[in-house]
């Protein structure tokens, strides 16, 4: 029999928390996060609104952003130390989009006509995009696999799926899985530049959609082989049953127009989970709010789902915190393992009329009651990187 | 249910050491480019429109040419067409990151609705690999890992994803190029005062050996087991002994390749083969080109600088950065996986 595995314990912060508490608590309230960009100026962009995390005011990077939700899981894992034997049985899996922005643009924004004012001494060591990871691994005393995976908008579920990886192979009894992602004038940019952002606020399966909205977020879950969880007396707050992953190999930035690697994905998932697409209780959508995304997702879940694709709950909280691009599928793992444990889901807001060409309950505006036994955690990215995971009640 | 063997069916490589599989394994068996006085090392000659014959090649960068050729040399190498069950994992120190300055760059000298949308889909760390997975039509997997053992990491992480029966075949590759930023990385590194920085991709063709052998495929040799450990302590040397034993899987090696300067602790009982006397540095790339060259090696019967290989030799790839990830991956001449 393969090992199982547990999240026993979990860190956030986002546009409406700086912990996993208060962020649960404000999108079970439908608080939106979403107001005026601060940082730098966008009056030569399209739009001016983003989903800002305060743990990012007055940061020159984003490390407080990742390792404050990453000390809040190490610690309510009860984890404040380890022996050096188990630090090799510790893993760490880092989702990101693009690692450390910032540094260089405090240059290039500084003397915008010189390319190399964005190198400086101090910022050339985060040229690595795995600094984050290398940071985490010493400062945590973790010795086993160790690993950054810049798979975009989908890398917090890669890195979720790394971890089962790891612990069912019996390379490591415990992972720290994730990931982060914050708003930079670069990646700002690059979205507006592809007309992707939304002018105000981000409707998500809305017929009036206008795009999405970036957001500052980071989340961690604490992923262990579940006996070894068991051993030590840890409180299990859901099982990872299994993941799919897919490549839509049909656009560098559209997604298959009858998402057929978003099918795939979920389709592997329920697989590895072994699960028929009636046990699913719960979507997280990935839903952006594009007008590209949300009715290629509504078609896939009508797909797998089938008839019942109509009633099964599928929020997308990207309405509220907004796409927080690698640390997004985590943070919305976090909701699943919450909804699991609370049997509660979050809404999706400014949900006032619903596209006919995005058929699902999106759970409108107000969060819902519901007993959670099997959650669908979707993530989808540019270059149809695909990642679904499931999330279930410990059996 | 036991997991297919694996096996390695096809290598690419675009490198200062040549430009396909026949350049690489005749130029390495040579004893390589290394100059001296040589501060960086360039890929020349890269016939790119000949290789990738398509459109729309001016909006994509010099790394994702580098990985999307070695992957098309690669799948050529490996007679492989069958797209659908294809994966494809890649590895990077840097990805792309002088188009991602590149574009920051342009938006603030051109003005920000100045730039053309198309300049924004090769200025992100993974459009190699977005792009190359849509020019391969790749539809099981696609992933990128960052680090100076990410194309190691590839190759591992491919050969586990099939052997759970994610993918029936994938490739794994590797990519870093010179570039302006890295220009200052290796300044502030002082790289370059001791071994020069080479560019390049390296790919392998990666399948599960009874579809391999089902469609006569010629097989270079199989992909034996890996470890991989964070070295969060400075134990260095102590830990790379550690994961060394633990990715031979009980095997003695007849060869180490090493990728890095960190020693297996095996020299003086087994010859080596260091990728830095071959091409230098090759930063998040190397990891691929030390499995390619083991590959070939095998399939040769020989090793580049370290004679004959016995009978059912098992080569052991090495990647230990200090202070970051220890990785190894054994392989072994064809039939001799366990």
């Amino acid at each position: 029999m393969r090992p199982r595995v547990a999240v026993t314990a979990v860190g956030v912060a986002c546009a409406v928390g700086d912990d996993a508490r208060e962020s649960w608590q404000n999108l079970l309230a439908g608080r939106d996060g979403v107001g005026p960009l601060v940082g730098f100026d966008t009056s030569k962009h399209r739009t001016h609104v983003a989903a800002q995390s305060p743990l990012m005011k007055g940061q020159r990077t984003h490390e407080h952003l990742a390792v404050r939700p990453f000390e809040e899981a190490w610690a309510a894992s009860g984890r404040n130390g380890h022996a050096d034997a188990e630090a090799e049985r510790i893993g760490l899996a880092v989702g990101i989009l693009g690692g450390e922005a910032l540094l260089f643009e405090e240059g290039m924004l500084a003397a915008p006509g010189e390319r190399k004012a964005g190198l400086s001494e101090e910022s050339v060591p985060w040229l690595h995009p795995d600094r984050t990871a290398r940071t985490l691994a010493h400062r945590y005393g973790i010795a086993g696999p160790v690993a950054t995976l810049a798979n975009a908008c989908s890398a917090g579920n890669h890195a979720i799926a790394a971890g089962c990886d790891w612990i069912r192979s019996g390379s490591a009894d415990v992972v720290m899985a994730g990931g982060f992602g914050h708003v930079s004038f670069t990646s700002f940019t690059h979205f507006d530049n592809l007309r992707a952002l939304s002018p105000d606020v981000c409707r998500p399966f809305d017929l009036y959609r206008r795009g999405l909205v970036m957001g500052d977020g980071a989340a961690w879950l604490v992923l262990e082989e579940l006996e070894y969880a068991r051993r030590r007396g840890a409180t299990v707050l859901a099982e990872v049953l299994g993941y799919g992953i897919s490549c839509d190999a049909h656009h560098v930035a559209a997604p298959h127009p009858q998402g057929r690697g978003a099918i795939a994905a979920m389709r592997e998932a329920l697989r590895d989970a072994r699960l028929d697409a009636d046990a699913v209780d719960y979507v997280s959508a990935h839903g952006t709010a594009t007008r590209a995304n949300d009715p290629v997702e509504a078609a896939a879940l009508h797909e797998v789902l089938g008839e019942r694709a109509a009633r099964v709950p599928c929020s997308s909280i990207k309405s509220m915190i907004g796409h927080t691009m690698g640390a997004a599928s985590a943070i919305e793992a976090f909701v699943c393992c919450r909804a699991i444990e609370e049997g509660e889901v979050p809404p999706t807001i400014h949900h006032d009329q619903p596209d006919p060409a995005c058929n699902i309950d999106c759970v409108p505006n107000e969060a819902r009651e519901i007993p959670v036994r099997v959650a669908l955690n979707n993530s989808y990215a540019f270059g149809g990187n695909n990642c679904t995971v499931v999330f279930g009640a410990l059996q | 249910m036991t997991p297919p063997v694996v096996v390695v069916t096809g290598i690419g490589a675009i490198s200062p050491l040549g430009i396909g599989r026949e350049a690489l394994w005749k130029c390495a068996s040579e004893g390589g480019v290394l100059r001296s006085g040589a501060d960086r090392l360039e890929v020349e000659d890269f016939d790119v429109a000949g290789i990738l014959r398509t459109k729309g090649l001016r909006y994509i960068g010099r790394g994702t040419r580098f990985v999307a050729a070695a992957c098309r040399l690669a799948l050529e190498d490996a007679g492989f067409d069958d797209f659908a069950e294809l994966g494809f994992a890649v590895g990077t120190a840097f990805g792309n990151t002088t188009e991602t300055f590149g574009f920051t760059h342009r938006t603030l000298t051109e003005g920000v609705g100045e730039v053309l949308p198309m300049a924004s889909f090769d200025a992100a760390l993974n459009s190699q690999a977005n792009y190359t997975a849509v020019y391969l039509a790749a539809q099981r997997f696609t992933k990128t890992l960052c680090g100076m053992t990410g194309s190691l990491e590839a190759v591992a992480d491919a050969t586990a994803a099939i052997r759970a029966g994610r993918a029936r075949a994938a490739v794994a590759a590797g990519l870093d190029y010179w570039n302006p930023e890295l220009e200052e990385w290796a300044r502030f590194q002082r790289t370059a005062t001791d071994v020069p920085v080479a560019e390049g991709a390296y790919a392998l063709v990666l399948e599960e050996a009874e579809s391999a052998s089902a469609r006569g495929a010629p097989v270079l040799a199989e992909v034996g087991a890996s470890a991989r450990r964070y070295d969060a302590f400075g134990r260095g040397p102590e830990l790379a002994a550690r994961v060394v034993r633990e990715g031979l899987g009980g095997r003695p090696p007849d060869l180490v390749i090493s990728c890095s300067e960190t020693s297996s602790g095996l020299a003086g009982e087994v010859p080596q083969c260091a990728l830095r006397d071959l091409v230098g540095e090759s930063l998040g790339a190397r990891g691929a080109l030390g499995s390619a060259l083991a590959s070939l090696a095998l399939q040769a019967g020989v090793a580049p600088g370290a004679g004959a290989l016995p009978g059912g030799a098992t080569v052991l790839v090495t990647d230990f950065e200090p202070g970051a990830n220890h990785m190894c991956l054994s392989l072994h001449a064809s039939g001799e996986a366990v």
